[in-house]
């Protein structure tokens, strides 16, 4: 089929509207992806499809085989980084979760997970054929999940199926309120209980300091468009050594006419995972990722400046438990929802006056609530964010103390 | 060859002035030492440039 002119001409010249350059972006999910210099330069030198593959087949013709670009060093730096053992890069943190579920767990059996995780935590044990056994969580306004519900939950299986569940899940910050789970708490009872701890750093590992071993994890997975200064899809699966035979379990898999036989490729990573720009963009920012978690107390102090500022209008309150041990900030904001009542753009006039000042991620329409992420902002850019909010609350006459 | 170099080169420095776009951004309201950096990686570009034009004319 031929596609007609005018309608190809729509994908040339692709601008975005919000370019770094010009705004300032708080949304929830992209702060911690955004590139380094040197991943803006590397993806202009290796955005071509298969760039990476140059020099492959090596020895061995697969992905994490490869030295020139350095992937095989890097993987194992990667591990070294996370204190763990192995490390995969796969395309999403879902991905990671799904293999470690699958390779984990057979149909019909359990995973235990916190009430705060991921819809992908549950896609991923759906597609594994698991079930899902959640962890409660305190509600309004902290959402702290009970940590020592583990081990009843893992009783709850117990006595359902006669079996331990397959793995346990926990979300180390969660994405609705940016609230820290003390990981060694589950670390503890999986330990306890024999049971496989996977720890879901999307949101933490790549920008803060994660040291997988000290946390008690077994299995650790995250996000490098999320957290590691990487372009997507690219996620991150790292395991320890007791783990290791069966995550890189390799293909036994022949042809019935052909014979052929795949031998070298690792089956539960499909052959070679991510190639190409995105792993190259985790790649080139690793060695400022390695710089920044150090600089984690400072991205701290500044939320927790923004946060504070921020409830001194009348009717905004910080949700999720305090202080704020995360970048990624849930807040109510009741007075501006009274405002929307009444305001002819009704909940989209939040989103327009701050766009007015240069200020986007906030979800368009909602006033009631909303999310942002001050990761990466300097302290002039945090300032300009408060500023903006302070001019908007004056203008429709809320009070700030 | 040069030429394959030069180019990147140059893209190079307007990455360099991007970063300081996104570090100040909206505003763009820069210390002296953004200052310098940019109006360094400018100097660059002109230079590499200049190289290049000299460089095609005498293809």
């Amino acid at each position: 089929m031929k596609i007609p002119q005018d309608r190809l001409n729509r994908y040339v010249g692709m601008r975005r509207d919000f370019a770094e350059e010009e705004y300032i972006n708080l949304q929830p999910i992209q702060r911690g992806g955004i590139l380094t210099e040197e991943a803006r330069r590397a993806i202009l030198e290796f955005g071509d499809g298969y760039s990476t593959c140059d020099w492959c087949p090596p020895k061995t013709a697969r992905l994490d085989m490869i030295t020139d670009p350095p992937i095989q060093q890097f993987y194992q730096d990667l591990a070294e980084f996370l204190g763990m053992d192995v490390a995969r890069v796969v395309t999403r943190c879902r991905e990671a979760k799904f293999i470690a579920f699958r390779m984990l767990g057979g149909a019909g059996d359990y995973v235990v997970l916190d009430s705060t995780a991921h819809y992908s935590s549950y896609i991923a044990a759906e597609l594994a054929e698991l079930r899902v056994k959640e962890v409660p969580n305190s509600g309004p306004p902290e959402y702290r999940v009970d940590l020592e519900a583990y081990a009843a939950k893992i009783d709850e299986v117990k006595k359902e199926t006669g079996k331990l569940p397959a793995a346990l899940l926990l979300t180390h910050i969660d994405y609705l309120y940016g609230n820290l789970n003390d990981a060694k708490v589950v670390a503890k009872i999986a330990k306890e209980c024999k049971v496989p701890y996977i720890l879901n750093c999307a949101y933490s590992a790549g920008i803060m300091p994660i040291n997988g071993k000290e946390l008690g994890a077994d299995v650790l997975t995250s996000s490098g468009h999320k957290s590691w200064a990487a372009s997507a899809p690219t996620g991150i699966l790292a395991f320890n050594k007791s783990l290791e035979e069966k995550f890189t379990a390799r293909s036994k898999m022949e042809g019935d006419l052909t014979k052929r036989k795949f031998g070298a490729k690792e089956l539960a990573m499909l052959g070679c995972t991510v190639m190409g720009a995105p792993l190259i963009t985790l790649m080139a920012s690793f060695p400022e990722v390695v710089k920044r978690v150090e600089r984690w107390g400072e991205e701290v102090e500044k939320v927790r400046y923004l946060v504070a500022e921020l409830e001194r209008i009348e009717g905004i309150k910080q949700m999720g438990m305090r202080p704020k041990m995360h970048t990624l900030t849930h807040m109510e904001t009741e007075s501006f929802y009274k405002v929307s009542e009444t305001h002819k753009r009704k909940g989209y006039f939040l989103y327009d006056e701050l766009r007015s000042r240069k200020i986007v991620g906030i979800q368009p329409g909602l006033t009631k609530h909303f999310k942002l992420n001050t990761y990466g902002l300097t302290w002039d850019q945090i300032r300009y964010v408060r500023d903006a909010f302070f001019e908007i609350a004056k203008k429709y006459g809320l009070k700030i103390s | 060859m040069a030429l394959t170099s030069s180019v990147k080169e140059t893209i190079s420095e307007m990455i360099k002035i991007q970063q300081v776009l996104r570090r100040t951004s909206p505003n763009h309201k820069m210390n002296d030492e953004e200052k310098r950096q940019v109006l360094l990686s400018i100097e660059k570009a002109e230079e590499i440039l200049k190289m290049m034009r000299e460089e095609v004319k005498g293809r």
